[in-house]
């Protein structure tokens, strides 16, 4: 359960990602992740705990609500931790995107 | 195949060397994909691409800034697992010409490659369930109905594969 297999995305997503900072408006947002009928359910529910860190429990939770709203929102922050979320998602074959929480 | 069981801390399963043969040509196909992508020579407007790539914000000038950013981050990162797939099964497939062409297979990985083979096995998953579900007109021609089928069974042996997999890494 280390974190160390992600590492090498994420360190190449912070340099690549980085450049937005510039430009960062600051303000919290929202991962969002949306209802897949594809992917295996066992499979998004470990996703979701390895990659924040979740309970077996939240990360079913979290995986139940997307699939009867269609979508949930799994992680909230600055704007380039959450890019990051979402482009590791992406990696995982997961539909993500970004969302401002006080427009 | 038979289901993968739990081996130390990764996994370990027994497939055909036919069904291993199948699962390497569909992972280098599905690394040209993402080569494509790294290369800025991809077709974003395939539906295949879409589902793998998708956009990220509502704002179209801002998904497009995050694509220029991220997408080349997010291939290469799938590269290096589906590499991985493909590396594992191209050492367990008998050397050309060998006579054991139907033998079974073994197939053992550790932690790290158990986690590559999940993410792998869903995204040539998706990537065919994708385009078996694409109007045929939109296909390579003379893709026939019969094809689409077998491409479908191929779908749901990766989900056999995938399933069990997450099974038994608990």
């Amino acid at each position: 359960m280390s974190a160390n297999e992600q590492q090498p995305l994420e360190q190449s997503l912070a340099t690549s990602l980085g450049t937005l900072e510039a430009t960062d408006t600051g303000g919290e947002w929202a991962t969002v992740l949306w209802d897949d009928p594809v992917t295996l359910r066992p499979y998004v529910v470990r996703v979701l705990m390895r990659r924040f860190r979740y309970s077996a429990a939240r990360a079913e939770e979290l995986t139940a609500i997307a699939e009867r709203e269609g979508r949930a929102a799994v992680a909230r922050g600055g704007r380039e931790e959450q890019e990051m979320h979402v482009a590791g998602l992406h990696a995982d074959g997961l539909v993500a995107t970004l969302e401002r929480l006080d427009p | 195949m038979k289901a993968w069981r739990r081996d130390g801390d990764g996994a370990a399963c027994a497939m055909l060397a036919e069904e291993a043969d199948m699962l390497a040509t569909l992972g280098r196909q599905v690394l040209a994909l993402h080569r494509a992508v790294i290369d800025r020579r991809a077709a974003l407007d395939d539906p295949v691409l879409a589902r793998l790539y998708p956009t990220a914000y509502a704002s179209e000038e801002d998904a497009a800034e995050f694509r220029r950013l991220a997408s080349s981050d997010i291939a290469a990162d799938r590269i290096r697992t589906m590499t991985r797939m493909v590396v594992d099964l191209e050492t367990a497939l008998p050397a050309e010409g060998d006579e054991r062409d139907d033998a079974e297979l073994q197939i053992a990985v550790d932690a790290e490659g158990a986690e590559a083979w999940l993410r792998a096995l869903g995204e040539v998953r998706l990537v065919l369930h994708v385009r078996t579900g694409q109007d045929k007109a939109t296909l390579t021609p003379g893709v026939t109905d019969d094809d689409l089928d077998q491409l479908r069974d191929v779908v749901d042996w990766l989900g056999f594969a995938q399933g069990t997999l997450l099974e038994a890494l608990g």
